[in-house]
């Protein structure tokens, strides 16, 4: 047989290796038309998709939050076809290198977008995507270390029309007076705007595109704005809903004698509900509470703060009905609690805000916290109504775990745990001691420490916990000893009983997996061994 | 003064099984609360519901009696859940524990929810599918609800160029 003949013959192979590629694929789309979750009609796997979009951004590692919930699109033609139709999907840009930006603007034609930037990086690409599609965004937030803000902000002079939250914080900013709004902030045309954040930025005043706003939110400890001003553009928001001020703490001490006899004109706020000042200097409160006037205002929460504990507020007369809740106050349950720590680590207040509950601490400086503050805590916990307390949110450098879980007999979910080092022996504690389902240890991009531990009740002893959401286990440093081994070889063995469990387990430092468990680890996906570890 | 009896209405499943039941638990679901509006005299004869089973329909009525008397969801609900960003995959105890069927019957709630317009049922069927689905592997999910590949061979290259950008930050 001539090569000219053999070339022929294996050309017409091919084509039909190719038609029956192409069959067969045909028969396996026919195939999924058979498969129950296919009998849902677009509209409903979309909301699905959704959902799973949503679940990523809310839990998934920052990493991973896109490649997650893009898995939905790489399931079958008919998913594919869904999720690419469903615009609302690709709506949220957070995270998007430029060639995913590309891919999300088409495909998420003309629904309004939503987008949080953290301008830290030269290759973040703010500006361009923000004045060219500006128009088309509905959530926008920004945070920006002093060094980028000309390049993030300076540039919002177009109109949004879509606009309904706009937040702009400055990292690093406490000490400079140099940062500054755009001349025409938003082009003047923000007609949609109703939600307005200003975090350790400069108030601009009134401008006509706030005048529509139902939540204001003002977190100033730069170059704080003149009371008249502010009283100003309040009265120019008569729709707000929610107002929150917010100062350094040292800003609450009140160095004199406040008495306020005249009251200033009113600002009349008929749907105002929630109003949070918190160590705002204490004759502004003052003059503030006294001009606000919430004429058909129902039940009207006050949540105050200040630094010193033996302040009384008075009566406000323009406001309809004031409740004041001091902290270490024990009038309402608490449900969650929120902890962060420091050296200093002085209790100052603690507010209850529908069912969300912060004990706040001073965190002017990070740093360990010493054994005896964590005890002078304990003791105030057990002053504290803590015993329905269902979530905790803890947030310290170093603590001792025993002590800290004491008094929460009833916690169900323990969320964000931050530590650098854990001398407490966490992970011993929580095998010991919780009745958990481990939902997952994400990872921590800066520090590369295991830096989150989410635990939810499944209502499960822990001997017989499955962990079906765990995904990544990352595990560092020579704290994390053998003690950490047993976590893991549960999580394992988990996997092998259930058949789900992690699919990534990151190691780093002295944690090695000794070899006889080399067998438990075959259906993990990815086993990424950083350093010096006894595999 | 005793108070009013509830007024109970029929309804009739695709095989035939009738369901008599209070009118507030029906309320729970849109298209049929539009009907009993729409019906200015009372009728004796069943509401037909072609597109329900009998199994399914016992299903969908525990979980509107166990919420009757709860505000429906309306649409500014929904805006104000936009707003705040709060979707979330949480579902109640009591929830979970009725969802919790095999995947045929699952997905049959499902198309029931989204026929007879009960958005929070639907929610909750929503949200098991994702609790379901999220974190897995294509593979994995493939497997799951027992679907295969049916990519054309650009299809994979565009996947692949995607997860490519997707892992590039």
């Amino acid at each position: 047989m001539s090569e000219d003949d053999r070339a022929e013959l294996r050309k017409n192979i091919d084509n039909a290796i190719a038609a029956l590629s192409e069959r067969i694929r045909c028969l396996c789309s026919s195939r999924n038309t058979l498969a129950g979750i296919n009998l849902l009609p677009p509209e409903v796997l979309s909301r699905v998709f959704l959902l799973v979009r949503d679940f990523a951004f809310e839990r998934a590692p920052p990493a991973r939050r896109i490649l997650d919930w893009l898995q939905v699109t790489q399931v079958s033609q008919r998913w594919r076809q869904i999720a690419i139709d469903y615009s609302s999907l690709w709506t949220e840009l957070s995270g998007c290198n430029e060639h995913l930006l590309q891919l999300f603007l088409s495909r998420s034609r003309v629904s309004p977008l939503s987008l949080f930037v953290h301008v830290y990086r030269q290759r973040t690409p703010l500006c361009p995507l923000v004045l060219q599609y500006l128009y088309r965004i509905q959530n926008l937030r920004i945070l920006a270390k002093l060094g980028h803000w000309n390049y993030a902000v300076s540039d919002l002079c177009f109109p949004a029309l879509e606009l309904k939250e706009l937040e702009i914080s400055a990292e690093e900013a406490y000490h400079h007076n140099t940062l500054s709004w755009p001349p025409d902030l938003l082009g003047e045309n923000a007609p949609q705007l109703r939600r307005l954040t200003i975090r350790s930025f400069p108030f601009l005043g009134h401008l006509p595109i706030f005048h529509g706003l139902t939540s204001f939110r003002l977190e100033e400890p730069i170059r704080r704005t003149p009371l008249s001003i502010l009283l100003g553009a309040l009265g120019q928001m008569p729709n707000l809903r929610s107002l929150t001020i917010k100062d350094r703490r040292d800003s609450a001490i009140p160095h004199n004698e406040v008495n306020v006899t005249n009251l200033p004109l009113p600002i009349i706020m008929h749907h105002l509900e929630d109003l949070t000042i918190h160590s705002f200097a204490f004759d502004k409160s003052l003059v503030l509470l006294n001009s606000l006037e919430c004429p058909r205002s129902p039940t009207f929460e006050f949540v105050c703060r200040f630094y010193e504990p033996n302040l009384v507020l008075n009566s406000f007369p323009r406001l309809l009905q004031t409740l004041q809740r001091p902290y270490q106050n024990g009038m309402a349950p608490i449900y969650a609690l929120q902890i962060g720590g420091s050296p200093g680590f002085n209790l100052v207040g603690m507010d209850t805000h529908r069912t969300v509950c912060h004990i706040l601490l001073d965190c002017q400086a990070r740093g360990g916290i010493p054994r005896d503050s964590m005890r002078n805590w304990i003791q105030h916990c057990h002053e504290l109504p803590l015993t329905r307390v269902k979530s905790l949110e803890l947030e310290l450098e170093r603590f001792d775990t025993s002590d800290v879980f004491k008094p929460f007999g009833d916690l169900q979910q323990l969320t964000i745990i931050s530590l650098d080092n854990d001398q407490g022996g966490l992970i011993e504690f929580l095998l010991q001691n919780f009745d958990r389902h481990l939902d997952r240890i994400p990872e921590d991009e800066e520090n590369e420490e295991l830096r989150y531990v989410d635990l939810c009740s499944e209502g499960e002893s822990w001997h017989d916990i499955a962990f079906p959401a765990l995904e990544v286990i990352k595990l560092h440093r020579s704290s994390y000893d053998i003690r950490c081994h047993k976590f893991w070889v549960q999580a394992l063995t988990a996997r092998k009983r259930h058949g789900f469990g992690p699919r990534q387990i990151i190691l780093a430092g002295a944690c090695g997996i000794p070899a006889e468990m080399m067998g438990d680890i075959q259906n993990i996906v990815e086993v990424i061994q950083a350093s010096s570890l006894g595999l | 003064m005793a108070a009013p009896a509830t007024q109970q209405i029929k309804i009739r499943c695709n095989d035939e099984k009738e369901f008599t039941v209070d009118r507030d638990v029906l309320e729970r679901s849109v298209l049929i609360k539009n009907m009993l509006e729409d019906v200015t005299e009372q009728q004796d004869a069943p509401i037909p519901l072609p597109n329900v089973s009998g199994p399914v329909m016992a299903k969908v009525l525990e979980y509107c009696t166990h919420h009757r008397g709860e505000p429906l969801p309306s649409a500014d609900t929904e805006q104000s859940q936009d707003e705040t960003r709060k979707r979330t995959t949480d579902i109640s105890e009591w929830d979970q524990k009725f969802i919790t069927v095999d995947q045929e019957m699952l997905f049959e709630i499902i198309l029931a929810a989204n026929y007879l317009d009960i958005k929070s049922l639907l929610d909750v069927g929503c949200k098991t599918v994702a609790n379901m689905i999220k974190g897995k592997t294509p593979e994995e999910i493939r497997k799951l609800f027992n679907i295969v590949n049916d990519f054309t061979p650009e299809e994979e290259a565009q996947i692949k160029k995607e997860n490519e950008w997707a892992e590039d930050r």
